[in-house]
């Protein structure tokens, strides 16, 4: 039904797109999996007729049940495009606060599609409306089929939801409005460009199961992008695997899993974090020796105590006039972290996790109850690798103002600026970098690389705990891997325990000892990770462990 | 030789126009203080508003006086002035902006609430009240507008100290225990520098006009200081008899203006690409 | 409601602190207002006789409290140059008044001209394929932003009254005498304030326009089959233009302060005229009502966009 003939894709240069060809075939669900820079979602914008001007087509054809919509060395054909756009193929975006006009309400944007396609007809005869009351019928008629579509893509209240803005609703809800505007005029293929990645993993699921009954319903095909193997899995009955612009693999899912033939197609799989049995990290080995006697108890004392901690937070600090609202974030939390181990941190968006992270390293100064550290200053390693490291300075600097500022506030550690150049070369090394980046700048690195130097910083001063919020999930799957596993070959180096805060459950499965669950500020369950996972005890641990 | 060539072909169109444009500028501005073709102030009734001739380039004024060396001369005192007036308004903005941004606090709604109240006014208006305290001339010139300027520059910096003060690897040297002056000045600063360029270009332009605008209202710089808007003042009358005379000036403040705009340009667009 | 009362608050707080300000200021200044209003026919007794009327001997704070008071009731002192008759000074409220009609006719004819001009411009400009046409719309708003007013006017004055001699210039129409001839007479200098702004305005609505067409809405908007006519303007127009109801704001408010310049080179009798001459002729009450004046004009227009902005944004309207 549509087929894509030796597309390739260029933006001023190399080629984006080399060469793909697929089909998808009627009521199919075809899913492209591959990391960013792969080319997945220009292949979609290409074929949809929504890439940029300064795209250039090199080769290839698009067409859509045997009319051409796109050939190389033509120009795009705007008009033709207009035609199927909406109604016979639509699209689905990844970030639906942005994609949809903050400015216009909810309803009207849904109902535009309708608009578009020729909703101003008198029903049955096809003439424009010429009396005020079949104007007025029209509009009815038009608002009714868009209540009707939010309705059934599962939204409570469609009347309500009609005359919202999107900043009123929550990133589940809009990503509905953006499908029910999708599917609205029954389109043959809907193009789905990562639709869940912005989303909370319980409202992924919901999504999932929506695109689900859409393709039964209206036996549409549909094209899902994503970098998550795994959801392919569960969605797709075939998989595209994409890398460097080309496609490596291509298959049934059930022959991608259990037959993977290509190198690219294996490592993806293997990347993703499983619930396979991990090897004993030194701390565990020590818990068990503790268990069994061999250890006594002064050996193995906490690095880190928090006891009866209430963190808050204050709105509008700092304007003379309003008052200020304290808001309590964190109720009573009590835990410890040990001496080298890896402590998980678990929870939904606006649990409180980045709080009392915060707290735990003296940056929120609103609490009560305390925080008693072992060792020396605490650091933290960031989710976002393109916000966590100074556009202005080398890599060099980085490494070194660690130490610099260290030597500042305790003289006994200061270092002379040779011996600090050469610590920094050290880490640089470790964290598997080579000398010639000493003297590049974060702009000219890529994402893995940027973490990397996050972790090294963190690491430089040898602090007894570093606070890692989120460290993998800005990265592709692969890169994700061998940050972990530079993380793990760290920690077992230096000794150094690690707070580390996740949404994904397999990553936390994977690198922690313990798992500390939290929801709405309150730690509801602390244990050891093999034990949370075989028998939770409280009803939210045992939900957000499936 | 051949590689300037090169590097010319490459730069785009606005730079180089606009880099031709302020060069001649700058070595006309520096060069009047040393010389001029003829002297600005001999005055000669014989020579009474000759039309621009290859003898006088932009021809004569009601006294004979050469208006091309006149115009020279009003060249260098509004590219000193402005530029005297940039530097303390933008070093004013650094330093307040920069505290007050990152610190907050009651300061900086003081701070804040003064110049946005100082924002919305014209800077001739403003300047006229500071100059009317301390009387016209070429320093008073320079302090008003300096004085009037520093607001906008402060509101700059401090939304940009505002907005980097939070970002993660400002957190991060928090954790690292740097000092605050060094986090101001070593980490944060030099990320604001594209920011900061553009509203430096614009202040520039902006002096330019302010100073020759209160010159033309008479309470600028003072004769024998030369400026290219008491000129324009002083042609205004006679401007049926003798438009060279007001279009001279004007002319060149356009130049001036717009040569250094297309400059900020193409400097711009270099950095995009 | 809240929001509302605080703003006000913060109006009357500037205005009370700019007044403050500015009455001080002006003790600093040397110069005797007594003796600059008898000039040469002063003798010692006319000269405190004069103080003493004045209330000149009183200690400062008590004279800003004075005239405060005055203020707050309506009575706007009275000027120490002009004279309405032989033996009175005139009543600085009269005398403002008769200039304010002037000043505020040319800034709403320059707005006028401003709104009619810059955005289908700015709109057209964003839209524009054209390369050639492009660059001529870059370099003509940058070559109108790099005159100063005054050669604008000078310009206009030149091009419109000597050689097309379509107005006299110098020749201002009061506009008690004759309405009609008053505009037609403001037009030029109303235009000679509108080209730079126009081309500001217009170069700022392209910028917002065009970050608008590239962000993810307008992509949504054409996958659903929009031609590029309708995503412009019934999606990315109304969202680029909020921040242009800011930036107009700020010209309004520069404008309706007293286009000084351009009043200066047309010898319109504004408020910008009165102002220059008020402080050379160091006629302090008239420069405390018009500072009073202009800062109220600013701060005012300011509250007003910024409530616009409330009302018309809906991310904030809803909140």
């Amino acid at each position: 039904m549509i087929k894509v003939e030796n597309l390739s894709v260029a933006f001023d240069g190399p080629e984006v797109v080399k060469n793909v060809s697929f089909k998808i075939a009627d009521g199919e669900i075809l899913g492209v999996v591959g990391e960013s820079g792969s080319g997945k979602s220009v292949t979609a914008l290409t074929m949809m007729g929504l890439v940029s001007e300064s795209a250039k087509v090199t080769s290839g054809k698009v067409s859509y049940d045997k009319n051409i919509l796109l050939e190389a060395g033509k120009p795009r054909d705007k008009a033709l495009y207009r035609r199927y756009q909406g109604q016979k193929m639509s699209m689905i975006f990844q970030e639906p606060m942005t994609s949809l006009n903050p400015t216009m309400k909810v309803g009207a944007q849904v109902e535009e599609m309708l608009l578009l396609h020729g909703e101003e007809r008198v029903s049955g005869t096809g003439r424009r409306p010429k009396s005020r009351e079949e104007r007025r019928e029209i509009r009815r008629k038009r608002k009714e089929r868009v209540l009707q579509s939010l309705a059934s893509v599962g939204l409570q209240d469609p009347e309500r939801v009609y005359d919202c803005y999107p900043h009123q609703l929550s990133g589940g809800m809009r990503q509905r409005v953006m499908i029910a505007m999708a599917v609205i005029l029954h389109p043959g293929l809907i193009v789905a460009d990562e639709p869940t990645t912005a989303l909370d993993v319980t409202v992924q699921s919901q999504i999932i199961e929506l695109l689900k009954k859409i393709n039964r319903e209206q036996k549409n095909s549909l094209l899902f992008i994503t970098h998550d193997l795994n959801l392919a899995r569960s969605l797709c009955h075939r998989i595209l695997v994409m890398q460097d612009g080309c496609i490596v693999e291509e298959g049934t899912t059930e022959t991608i899993f259990s037959e993977p033939k290509g190198e690219y197609t294996k490592k993806l799989i293997s990347a993703v974090p499983g619930r396979t049995d991990k090897k004993k990290s030194a701390y565990a080995l020590k818990r068990e020796a503790h268990k069994n006697g061999q250890l006594s108890d002064e050996e193995l004392k906490p690095l880190v105590e928090v006891r009866e901690l209430n963190v808050f937070y204050r709105e509008n600090a700092n304007s003379l006039f309003g008052k200020s609202i304290r808001k309590h974030v964190v109720h009573n939390a009590n835990f410890e972290v040990y001496e080298g181990e890896i402590l998980g941190l678990v929870g939904e968006s606006g649990c409180g996790k980045t709080t009392l992270s915060k707290a735990m390293l003296g940056l929120n100064k609103l609490i009560t109850g305390e925080v008693i550290h072992h060792s020396n200053a605490p650091q933290m390693v960031f989710q976002d690798p393109y916000s966590s490291l100074n556009p202005a300075k080398t890599v060099g600097w980085l490494l070194q103002e660690p130490l610099r500022a260290q030597g500042l506030l305790e003289p006994s550690k200061a270092m002379s600026a040779k011996d600090r150049e050469e610590a920094a070369y050290d880490m640089l090394h470790k964290i598997g970098l080579k000398d010639k980046y000493f003297v590049r700048k974060p702009s000219q690195l890529s994402g893995g690389q940027r973490q990397r130097i996050s972790i090294g910083q963190a690491l430089i001063t040898h602090p007894g705990l570093v606070i890692a919020d989120e460290p993998v999930s800005a990265l592709d799957v692969t890169i994700q891997a061998q940050i972990l596993d530079l993380i793990r070959k760290l920690q077992d180096e230096l000794k150094t325990s690690f707070l580390f805060i996740s949404h994904d459950i397999n990553v936390i499965y994977q690198i922690c000892d313990r798992i500390m669950v939290m929801k709405d500020g309150k730690i509801v369950e602390i244990g050891e990770t093999q034990e949370l996972f075989q028998n939770p005890v409280d009803a939210y641990t045992k939900e957000l462990l499936k | 030789m051949k590689m300037i060539k090169e590097w010319f072909q490459k730069q785009n169109k606005y730079f180089l126009v606009g880099l031709a444009m302020t060069g001649l500028v700058l070595v006309l501005a520096v060069l009047s203080f040393f010389w001029t073709p003829y002297s600005t102030t001999s005055m000669s009734t014989s020579e009474r508003f000759h039309a621009p001739s290859w003898k006088h380039l932009f021809g004569t004024d009601n006294f004979g006086r050469d208006i091309f060396s006149r115009v020279m001369q009003g060249i260098g005192t509004t590219i000193l002035i402005s530029s005297l007036i940039v530097l303390i308004s933008s070093g004013a903005g650094v330093l307040v902006g920069a505290v007050t941004g990152y610190f907050g606090g009651i300061v900086d709604e003081i701070v804040m609430r003064i110049t946005d109240a100082v924002n919305g006014f014209p800077s001739i208006l403003l300047a006229l009240v500071v100059i009317s305290i301390m009387g016209s001339g070429k320093q008073n010139v320079i302090l008003s507008l300096g004085i009037v300027f520093s607001p906008s520059f402060i509101r700059i910096v401090r939304s940009e100290f505002i907005r980097l003060r939070d970002a993660d690897y400002i957190m991060r040297a928090r954790l690292m225990g740097v000092r605050k002056l060094r986090i101001l000045f070593v980490h944060i600063l030099p990320n604001i520098f594209s920011v900061f360029w553009v509203s430096v270009t614009i202040g520039f332009n902006n002096a330019i006009l302010a100073e020759s605008g209160m010159s033309y209202l008479g309470i600028g710089v003072q004769p024998p200081d030369a400026s290219l808007g008491k000129m324009l003042s002083d042609a205004q009358g006679y401007l049926g008899r003798a438009p060279w005379y007001a279009l001279a000036p004007g002319l060149t403040i356009v130049w001036i203006v717009l040569g250094f705009s297309l400059l900020s340009e193409g400097i711009r667009r270099k950095g995009e690409k | 409601m809240k929001y509302l009362a605080k703003k006000i608050m913060t109006l009357i707080m500037t205005l009370f602190l700019v007044s403050v300000l500015a009455f001080f200021a002006f003790q600093i200044i040397p110069g005797d207002a007594v003796l600059s209003i008898l000039g040469t026919e002063g003798t010692p007794e006319r000269e405190a006789a004069l103080r003493e009327e004045l209330g000149l001997n009183k200690p400062p704070i008590v004279r800003y409290f004075t005239w405060a008071g005055n203020v707050l009731k309506g009575d706007f002192g009275r000027s120490y140059r002009y004279s309405k008759n032989m033996n009175q000074m005139m009543p600085v409220a009269e005398l403002i008044g008769d200039k304010l009609p002037v000043t505020l006719t040319l800034a709403v004819l320059s707005m006028m001209i401003i709104i009619v001009v810059a955005i289908p411009l700015g709109v057209f400009w964003a839209r524009c394929k054209n390369r050639v046409l492009d660059v001529t719309i870059n370099m003509g708003t940058q070559t109108a932003m790099a005159i100063p007013s005054f050669f604008l006017g000078v310009l206009i004055t030149y091009l419109f009254g000597i050689a097309l001699k379509w107005f006299s210039p110098g020749k201002y129409v009061s506009y008690q005498k004759d309405f009609w001839g008053f505009v037609r007479y403001l037009l030029f200098p109303a235009i000679s304030v509108a080209i730079p702004k126009i081309a500001m305005t217009a170069r700022f609505l392209r910028n917002s326009m065009l970050t608008e067409m590239h962000s993810d809405y307008v992509r949504t908007a054409y996958s659903k089959g929009a031609s590029e006519r309708r995503v412009a303007y019934g999606h990315a127009l109304r969202n680029a233009m909020m921040p242009v109801v800011t930036f107009l704001g700020m010209i309004i408010a520069e404008i309706v302060a007293g286009s000084i310049v351009v009043e200066q080179v047309f010898s319109l009798p504004g408020i910008g005229k009165l102002l220059i001459s008020s402080i050379s002729t160091r006629d302090f009450p008239v420069v405390e009502i018009l500072i009073l004046y202009i800062t109220f004009v600013v701060i005012f227009v300011y509250f007003l966009v910024d409530i616009l902005y409330r009302v018309i944004d809906p991310r904030i309207s809803t909140k």
